[in-house]
């Protein structure tokens, strides 16, 4: 049995340990595994490698975090309560065609930035209220957020999977867009349908309107939607005019949450920006145990050993591979599993020949992104169970069909690339 | 400039994180979870890493 | 009465004193990537400058980087060598060194720049577990170099944007790719910091007229570009001849630049000045993602059994023996080919030649430190 086989057999029992039997956060079982295998590779405690493995989220940290402040603003100060009303009010006759475009809406700050953490905590929470409204249960409401939100993530324009997986290879970001769009928008439109429909077939507008409050969007009118339609425009003018200053997605959620705080009720912003960092820190805990853990897989060559595995058994079991352990590596970082697996998966799949590059990259892509509802990081399921009030497991019982329905699609469109190219 | 303005965000979000760290009451491991993110939030913003 | 401090108070003050602690111990350990190994210029060189020289806002910055020039005397064709383009490759920046220490042009002017990116050589890459140094045996003693980043310290440059818009052709990229130099030619004088080194070699080059631009990489073994040389096509007449000369030593292919494929030196550089732009690949193992246990000796042996095995299934490139491709082996097929360039170089400019240079089997047999200084 290799050494590396140990180290990572040692990290993964420690882990499970740590957070299933001792019931300890993910954080810090995450953290004890990587002590084991450093311990267990002869490394000692290399407090160096602990935290350089960090580093790698710390723009993620300061985006998810300016993210929650934009949310609690845009819900302190009523917008949130406005724009519900208005596409309950205006779209309950068509609650097919309402559930498509709330979809889309899920998707959109995803589709942008590139993750499926800020189109769950951006537009997830702006719908998540909306969904509950017209009838669909938590944990489904939950459910569509996080589907949409990696739909999202996987969309064009901005793929970073895609970029990641491209950049090993030296492949330009270029046509990816069509095959991108051929995987999410059926996947997604399927989602939000078998999700969501039958809950929402004759929707009662009296009812509805009596769980609503019409009242602040009367009160502050237009002004109310600034700040979200200042994101919007920040985002794509940013994504769509490289002339344009590109200040980051973490500063536009900031400048955005600025301007709420003047279009809507008061409220104390300093209390209310520590309740939203309160349920933030765990999960940006997790992303540092998760930096850890992975910096240790390589220092005593767990992760070569993960990927050389993958690689000795042949060209189908990289395609099965890329369909099991590609999203299941998601537990750990999907932007992880495209860097480390879906680079020499596609060379892999290149040099065998009689596949389309760009569309076989766009599919694993595809497949890491789903990555991010695999527990116990599950970053898109998470949020999205936080944002309904639930905990994720009921949440991610829900996206198991979806989940499935996305991997047999993925898998359809790679098995037949040329096909598709 | 941009990086600048990049600082003082890590330092905004460091503040809120170290008060709620003390503000947490019976649960160490919320605390410890704090004191992770402290520790890479304080390195950026030094610009030691 | 007394009132009580609550208890969350105090376990919340320890753990604010072990976070100190922490940063003070890290901060003492990553700051050790700041130090610098000793370079011993060689008889052969005959000045050097800072790349500030050509571009004077990379003075005091981390950007600006030593160019050491070895003028023969003898008027000729020039050319520049960037080793440490990426300071995880490091065959690139050994072989750089090794001329300064030891070579001596006989026409002709070679200019060298063993730390392209400065910056990159003052950190390690996240998740990447590399080792801050290494070391070569020399004749008499042991020296230590340093192992650094693939891309721009985030020290001097941060943050990077979701997604990397090269400047001159709007190609995008991952937003990783910001800070990597390889991606950010032909520079912007007010770009951001690693743009704006690309922008000083750029100058360079176009002021001082250099004639062969040769860029020394390596890529991991599962890379698709790898023992191969990259050219522009107005240098890959140059490529071909060098290949058929070194041909019988080893296995190297020549590629010619994608035009698509935008801030390449090989691409930008022979686009947006005269020089005839070349760009080689080595296979290191230490920058791969299918290596085992990474240290030092994975650096410079190439010894990595998950490498052999992935090479037995098939997967890999370039042939990778259970024995390694050793850092020597490297760095003499960039030095062979990079002494080819210049003798089948015949262009209007004169001619150059590096002078008396090991062959390819000497330096595998004696080792790169034969080549190198001595530690003083």
């Amino acid at each position: 049995m290799d050494i590396e086989l140990i180290c990572l057999l040692a990290m993964l029992g420690v882990f499970l340990l740590s957070n299933l039997l001792l019931k300890l956060p993910v954080s810090i079982s995450m953290v004890l595994g990587a002590l084991a295998g450093a311990i267990v590779g002869g490394e000692g405690i290399p407090l160096r490698h602990l935290f350089e493995g960090t580093f790698t989220y710390v723009d993620t940290m300061l985006i998810i975090s300016s993210a929650m402040l934009f949310m609690t603003v845009i819900q302190e100060s009523g917008a949130l309560e406005a724009l519900n009303s208005v596409i309950v009010t205006h779209f309950y006759k068509y609650p097919a065609l309402m559930l498509i475009m709330l979809m889309l809406v899920i998707m959109f700050p995803g589709m942008i930035t590139g993750s499926s953490t800020a189109a769950v905590l951006s537009a997830g929470a702006l719908v998540a209220p909306v969904l509950l409204l017209i009838g669909i249960p938590k944990e489904k409401a939950g459910a569509i957020i996080a589907i949409g939100s990696i739909m999202g993530m996987a969309a064009p324009p901005i793929n970073i999977p895609a970029m990641l997986i491209g950049g090993g290879v030296d492949m330009p970001y270029i046509g990816f867009d069509g095959p991108l769009l051929l995987l999410t928008i059926p996947c997604a439109v399927f989602s939000i349908l078998f999700l969501g429909l039958k809950h929402c077939r004759n929707l009662d507008i009296e009812k509805l309107e009596s769980g609503l409050d019409l009242e602040v969007g009367k009160k502050y009118g237009f002004k109310l939607y600034i700040p979200i339609l200042a994101l919007f425009v920040l985002l794509i003018a940013s994504k769509a005019f490289p002339a344009f200053p590109q200040i980051g997605t973490c500063l536009i959620f900031l400048v955005c949450a600025f301007i709420g705080l003047f279009t809507g009720r008061k409220f104390n912003f300093w209390e209310k920006a520590l309740k939203a960092m309160d349920t933030t820190i765990p999960v940006l805990a997790k992303l540092m145990g998760v930096g850890m853990f992975i910096q240790i897989m390589t220092l005593v060559g767990a992760r070569g050993w993960i990927v050389v595995s993958c690689l000795s058994l042949g060209i189908a079991a990289v395609y099965i591979a890329s369909f099991t352990v590609m999203p299941a590596f998601g537990a750990i970082s999907s932007y992880g599993a495209a860097s480390v697996l879906g680079v020499p998966f596609l060379l892999v799949m290149i040099q065998q020949g009689r596949c389309s590059d760009i569309v076989v990259a766009s599919c694993l892509s595809f497949l890491c992104c789903l990555g991010d509802l695999m527990p116990p990081t599950a970053l898109a399921g998470n949020y999205a169970a936080q944002i309904v009030g639930l905990k994720y497991k009921p949440v991610l019982i829900h996206c198991i069909v979806p989940f499935v329905v996305c991997i047999a699609v993925g898998l359809a469109v790679m098995l037949n690339s040329l096909t598709f190219a | 400039m941009l990086m600048y303005i990049y600082l003082a965000i890590t330092a905004f979000i460091l503040v809120l994180v170290v008060v709620n760290m003390f503000r947490k009451k019976n649960n160490i491991f919320y605390q410890i979870d704090a004191a992770l993110v402290m520790v890479t939030l304080i390195l950026r913003l030094i610009l030691v890493k | 009465m007394k009132k009580r401090i609550p208890l969350n108070y105090i376990t919340a003050a320890v753990l604010c004193v072990i976070v100190i602690v922490l940063v003070i111990v890290l901060a003492m350990q990553f700051g050790l990537a700041n130090e610098k190994e000793p370079i011993y210029p060689g008889p052969g060189v005959t000045d050097m400058k800072m790349l500030s020289t050509w571009f004077p806002a990379l003075a005091g910055t981390n950007g600006d980087t030593e160019v050491y020039i070895l003028d023969s005397g003898v008027e000729g064709a020039s050319m520049l060598v960037l080793g440490g383009t990426h300071p995880n490759e490091p065959s690139g920046f050994i072989s750089a060194i090794m001329l300064i220490e030891s070579c001596q042009p006989s026409s002709g002017t070679l200019f060298v720049i063993p730390r392209a990116n400065n910056s990159a050589f003052t950190c390690t890459d996240p998740q990447e577990a590399a080792p801050m140094r290494f070391t070569i045996d020399t004749n008499n003693g042991t020296r230590w170099f340093r192992f650094g980043s693939r891309a721009t310290n985030p020290t001097d440059q941060w943050p990077d944007s979701e997604v990397y818009v090269h400047a001159s052709s709007g190609q995008q990229l991952s937003g990783s790719e910001t800070r990597n130099l390889n991606r950010a030619y032909p520079g912007r004088a007010d770009g951001n910091f690693t743009e704006k080194v690309a922008y000083g070699i750029t100058q360079m080059i176009q002021s001082e007229d250099i004639t062969i631009t040769v860029d020394l990489h390596e890529a991991s073994p599962e890379y698709t570009t790898v023992n191969a040389i990259v050219a522009h096509e107005r240098a890959l007449d140059l490529a071909t001849l060098a290949l058929w000369m070194v041909e019988d030593d080893m296995k190297i292919s020549v590629e010619a630049s994608p035009k698509n494929l935008h801030g390449l030196s090989h691409r930008e550089l022979g686009d947006y000045t005269d020089t005839l732009a070349l760009l080689m690949e080595t296979a290191n193992a230490s920058q791969g993602r299918l290596h085992g246990r990474i240290d030092s000796a994975l650096v410079t042996s190439g010894v990595d059994k998950f490498y052999a095995r992935a090479y037995g299934y098939g997967s890999l490139n370039v042939d990778y023996p259970e024995t390694g491709i050793s850092i020597s082996e490297r760095c003499a097929r960039h030095i062979t080919c990079l002494k080819e360039f210049c003798e089948v170089y015949d262009g209007d400019k004169g001619l150059i030649s590096l002078g008396e240079m090991p062959s390819y089997d000497e330096i595998i047999r004696n080792g790169i430190g034969h080549y190198l200084s001595d530690p003083q």
